[in-house]
């Protein structure tokens, strides 16, 4: 057996976990090798030192404070399924905040959806639309396209005459259908 | 083994509470003297062994009859270690060199029959218990687990590989590389103590 192998197994030479044959092998190389018998003192010095160490002193009375916190103090201590528990009442809370302060930050207008939805076209004007009965009628479409604030929610009498009440424009904006 | 015994424990009864209660009682300084060699410090330690112990309480039901309840609570406490190392690893401590930490200040080497009585031989002892903590806190997480498991608990080869869930030639190699670098880091210390044997 060379020095290398045996002191790859020196400390389990000092722990007596080798097999007889290798424990003998190895006691007669460290007889007749010194390289190997000072590193298996200083193994051996190490065990010693690390087994003499006194054990800490625990500055409180570890069980006796386990015990009463988890068990006596608290008898109910959380389990998984109810900090998960909480952990879901919160994120629930903060989506209805959230959508809470999105509602009122940005109401949603209910005057003319189809104003805001839909734009307008020339190439796509149908005859019997309501923007080309008012146009044909006033012969200007610009003034269609001008929103005249004191009229606005106003009709003409005319339009009052031509339109059902279903297909009135919007005033400024055509309308198509 | 001394502490290693081989119970028979019934599956969770009205009086779990107190069987708990009296094993942890039986091993409660090893678990802790464990806890402050892997930490190195009590804040530390006694954090790490409550919370294994809590651990152990909550998985009581599922210890396995006939199975030694100290390693399977060492093998609870070496997982919450590597768990809470890895993560401390993430977030390195920074602290000074020139200050001695504080946890180490209490520490000392077990008294022995001393026949020299000289004062520096007492100091050297004194030190000596210091660097060993060091020394350990600066193996790799398993080295130490291992050398302590074996040199300061006295666990043989195959208990460490129970707890460490590994096997025995890795328990072997990781004892015997943990020890070759205590050597090294202690080289000055066994020279001193070379030249005076």
């Amino acid at each position: 057996m060379n020095c290398h192998r045996v002191q790859s197994l020196l400390s389990a030479y000092l722990d007596q976990e080798l097999s007889p044959e290798e424990w003998r092998l190895i006691r007669t190389h460290i007889y007749h090798c010194p390289a190997c018998a000072k590193n298996y003192e200083d193994l051996s010095s190490i065990k010693n030192h690390l087994g003499n160490l006194e054990p800490p002193t625990p500055q409180v009375d570890l069980v006796g404070q386990f015990l009463f916190h988890h068990f006596h103090g608290d008898s109910s201590f959380p389990t998984n399924s109810l900090v998960w528990g909480k952990r879901l009442a919160f994120s629930a809370a903060c989506v209805f905040l959230f959508l809470l302060t999105a509602f009122y930050l940005f109401p949603v207008e209910q005057g003319y959806p189809m104003v805001a939805s839909q734009e307008a076209s020339p190439f796509s004007i149908n005859p019997s639309t309501s923007y080309q009965l008012v146009s044909e009628h006033t012969g200007n479409a610009n003034l269609f396209l001008e929103e005249d604030e004191d009229k606005e929610g106003k009709m003409e009498e005319w339009e009052y005459y031509f339109l059902p009440d279903a297909e009135r424009p919007l005033s400024g904006f055509p309308v198509s259908r | 083994m001394l502490h290693t015994e081989i119970l028979s424990l019934v599956r969770p009864a009205p009086d779990t509470l107190e069987e708990f209660e009296k094993l942890v009682k039986t091993y409660e300084k090893s678990f802790y003297h464990f806890a402050y060699r892997l930490t190195g410090n009590h804040d530390d330690a006694q954090d790490l062994t409550q919370e294994g112990l809590l651990k152990a309480y909550r998985a009581f039901h599922r210890f396995k009859t006939g199975t030694a309840f100290d390693r399977w609570v060492y093998q609870i406490i070496y997982r919450l270690f590597i768990d809470q190392y890895r993560k401390k690893r993430r977030r390195p401590f920074v602290a000074s060199l020139d200050e001695s930490p504080p946890h180490l200040d209490q520490e000392k080497t077990k008294e022995v029959p001393d026949f020299s009585k000289l004062p520096e031989d007492f100091a050297l002892r004194q030190e000596l218990g210091e660097t060993i903590q060091k020394a350990l806190l600066r193996l790799p997480e398993e080295f130490r687990a291992a050398v302590i498991l074996c040199d300061v608990q006295g666990f043989s080869y195959e208990e460490i590989s129970n707890i460490l869930q590994c096997s025995l030639g890795t328990v072997r190699s990781r004892i015997h590389r943990g020890r070759r670098q205590l050597r090294e880091y202690l080289q000055p210390y066994l020279s001193v103590e070379r030249r005076k044997n």
